[in-house]
């Protein structure tokens, strides 16, 4: 039924992107495995069998299947698990549906939409619902205590990890109510200078990326939106490690690239390939060593 | 069902989660990281920035439980959704660990604390999300 889907493409090349997208999705379910120890063993053997078999690829039953499982595991884990894994459930029910209709278009109409539905959502939390996103307070309470941002704060911003100890034991306190002020480690205005510009940069990022996914239309918009989604990946896990979440974005933006878009399938996979380094190599923390 | 709806069946889910999650955080505390709405990196209200207690009650004292390790998840569970049910859940899992006790005890109260940070200083102060009392007849 796939190979229908295949059939009507535009091109070979529009072939590859679909193809590439499918497989890119599977890499990350192996690179970051998910579920507990009943779901994750079914989830690995269906991504490697998709990986090594292109009949099994383009299965729609291996896709909703995939989908039911993942959809099994944010219900098991309710509320715990983290966006990524619902992102997961809604892309492997569109590929299951593309490649039940046979029909590439499916796919790229909910990549499309399923990207900007994300960062639409995300921007509805940092403009509007948090208390602590607009003013900053976010970024600087993050860069002190998680230890994924140590290395990029110290880089950056020029702290000493003593003095971002320091603040990370007066932030991670807490006093159930009673308000005392005791001596108040001052937070250093290089970091202040890093949160406001991390939070600039994310405003304005997530927007962009919400306007330009959701608006339809194609022309100079595509590469707009390829420039921007490559943008994001590039700079944002480079410092969080969120690895996931960013082959995730990638699979389903190269779904998106056309039959002439040769190169911006090229750079999603160099993308791809980067995050991976980003997760392997702590650069950060070599460079502040 | 028509085909244009189930095609759009993913991002249509997305949406009603989403909006659910909203609501949840609104009505429930749900930590704005969690329950699918994309509000991660978004607020400092993250699961592992709140604290839970739980105390076991008489006419005169209380005492603090010290939750085993059996009860971490959900404990993480009740931290992220304090919802009633939640808690619920909970107390009931400490009443029977508790049963045995030497302090005798009529009521389990079980508090969910946030904390917010002022802008400046990134000086906490706790916030109390929610309380709730349960009293179990049968131990």
């Amino acid at each position: 039924m796939f190979s229908r889907l295949f059939d009507t493409a535009r091109s070979a090349a529009s072939f590859t992107a679909i193809d590439l997208a499918l497989r890119l999705t599977l890499l990350d379910l192996l690179l970051r495995p998910v579920g507990n120890w009943l779901i994750r063993p079914l989830v690995l053997g269906l991504a490697v069998a998709g990986l090594i078999n292109v009949a099994w690829l383009r299965q729609p039953l291996v896709w909703l299947v995939l989908a039911v499982l993942l959809a099994l595991r944010v219900y098991l884990d309710w509320p715990l698990a983290d966006n990524h894994a619902y992102l997961l459930v809604y892309w492997c029910l569109a590929v299951a549906l593309a490649c039940c209709y046979a029909d590439r278009q499916i796919l790229i109409s909910n990549a499309r939409l399923l990207i900007g539905l994300v960062f639409a959502f995300a921007c509805v939390w940092k403009f509007a619902v948090s208390g602590d996103y607009m003013n900053a307070s976010f970024f600087k309470f993050i860069f002190i205590v998680d230890p994924r941002f140590e290395g990029f704060v110290q880089v950056v911003a020029n702290i000493d990890l003593e003095v971002l100890e320091r603040l990370r034991e007066h932030v991670e306190q807490h006093r159930d109510g009673e308000f005392s002020v005791p001596d108040l480690p001052e937070i250093p205005a290089a970091l202040t200078y890093l949160a406001v510009a991390a939070t600039i940069w994310n405003l304005f990022i997530n927007a962009a990326l919400a306007l330009t996914f959701l608006w339809p239309g194609g022309g100079r918009l595509v590469a707009v939106r390829h420039g921007l989604l490559l943008s994001y990946c590039v700079v944002t896990y480079a410092i969080a490690t969120v690895d996931g979440f960013g082959w995730l974005l990638l699979a389903m933006g190269v779904a998106l690239c056309g039959a002439e878009q040769r190169r911006w399938r090229v750079a999603y996979v160099s993308v791809f390939v980067l995050i991976l380094f980003y997760r392997e190599v702590p650069w950060a923390q070599l460079l502040s060593a | 069902m028509p085909k244009r709806f189930i095609i759009l069946l993913p991002p249509l889910l997305l949406v009603a989660v989403a909006l659910n999650q909203l609501r949840l955080s609104a009505t429930e505390s749900l930590s704005p990281w969690s329950g699918g709405g994309f509000g991660m990196f978004a607020s400092t209200d993250s699961p592992g920035s709140r604290h839970l207690h739980v105390y076991v009650h008489n006419a005169g004292a209380r005492k603090e439980i010290a939750f085993p390790a059996s009860l971490e998840t959900q404990v993480l569970r009740a931290t992220t959704l304090p919802s009633r049910y939640r808690l619920e859940q909970l107390a009931r899992a400490v009443a029977v660990a508790e049963s045995g006790s030497s302090f005798s005890w009529d009521e389990i109260v079980v508090e969910v604390w946030a904390n917010e940070y002022q802008p400046d200083t990134l000086m906490p102060l706790a916030e109390l999300l929610r309380e709730e009392r349960f009293v179990f007849s049968s131990f």
